[in-house]
């Protein structure tokens, strides 16, 4: 196996320990090929670099401003809320 | 139904009853699926203000389709292509072809006639988790991400981040399993890219 076809492979498996022959062969040319096993692990890094970015959680308010902008479209009535929200952002 | 009995009602019937007009049971719904919706748009959107109109949008859609909603697949995965589609709506008004043009570069390093790699692949140095919390390097791995046009941050987004399989990410999508890993293997090999002066050389991110 040559190094193309394991770079067109090991992304789509990388964590994964399948045991069909092409994984053995690319585990077989992994053990041999240092440019592909550095590679791969660079790889890896950079996924849980990636994750590793937090993502923010729902902003304060938005959660009633959707239900405002719900009853703007016509689709919802408004709910109860504990305190007044502010008002509808956006919406044409 | 009172509101604990709502809470309680599974996935399946919460929709059935949402469908069927009860204003509650799409409350509860909204109350399950909000902070899954807005972080994956905020994921693809990489912008706040953008991630809660595509957050109304998907909600507002929601409430108009759920009646269509067949069950034939996973409630999340209809809910992620509706997320989807409104952020390709909005990216599809600005032009992101230039990218492209290096992704298609990126398809897999330079080889040689017998198909081996021409150039040495710089190892990483190891990632201290301090490194991780770098302000700077976050700032970077931000920006990275929001150089990837949206059709490969997409992939990238559902495969890697929201740990779909390549399977539901190609429907979801609305591509071929092949087309998903083949996003994927660009986008992931450009962030590689963008990350190796970093990783390759921390040494000489400390004189800073």
């Amino acid at each position: 196996m040559k190094c193309t076809e394991v770079y067109l492979h090991i992304c789509d498996n990388l964590d994964r320990r399948l045991r069909t022959r092409r994984c053995r062969e690319i585990r077989k040319h992994l053990r041999a090929c240092r440019n592909c096993r550095a590679y791969l692990d660079s790889l890896k890094r950079t996924v849980t670099l990636y994750q590793s970015v937090p993502s923010p959680r729902l902003p304060k308010g938005a959660h009633d401003r959707l239900f405002r902008a719900l009853k703007a479209h016509g689709c919802f009535p408004e709910p109860k809320t504990r305190r007044r929200a502010a008002s509808v952002r956006r919406r044409p | 139904m009172t509101g604990r009995e709502i809470k309680k009602l599974s996935e399946g019937r919460l929709i059935a009853a949402a469908a069927d007009g009860d204003a509650r049971a799409f409350g509860e719904i909204v109350r399950r699926y909000e902070q899954t919706v807005y972080r994956y748009a905020f994921k693809l959107c990489r912008d706040r203000e953008k991630a809660e109109e595509t957050f109304q949008d998907t909600f507002i859609n929601v409430y108009r389709k759920l009646g269509s909603f067949d069950g034939r697949s996973r409630f999340s995965t209809w809910l992620y292509t509706i997320v989807t589609n409104n952020c390709l709506m909005r990216h599809r008004r600005r032009k992101v072809r230039e990218i492209e043009e290096s992704l298609e570069a990126l398809e897999s390093p330079e080889t040689s006639a017998e198909g081996e790699f021409i150039h040495e692949i710089a190892r990483w140095d190891e990632t201290p988790v301090d490194l991780l919390l770098d302000r700077e390097l976050r700032d970077h791995i931000e920006k990275a991400i929001g150089k990837l046009p949206p059709e490969y941050r997409i992939v990238f987004t559902l495969r890697d981040m929201e740990g779909r399989s390549t399977e539901e990410t190609a429907r979801i999508v609305g591509i071929t399993s092949e087309a998903a890993k083949s996003r994927l293997r660009r986008a992931r090999a450009f962030l590689r890219e963008q990350l190796t002066p970093y990783m390759a050389h921390p040494v000489r991110r400390t004189n800073r």
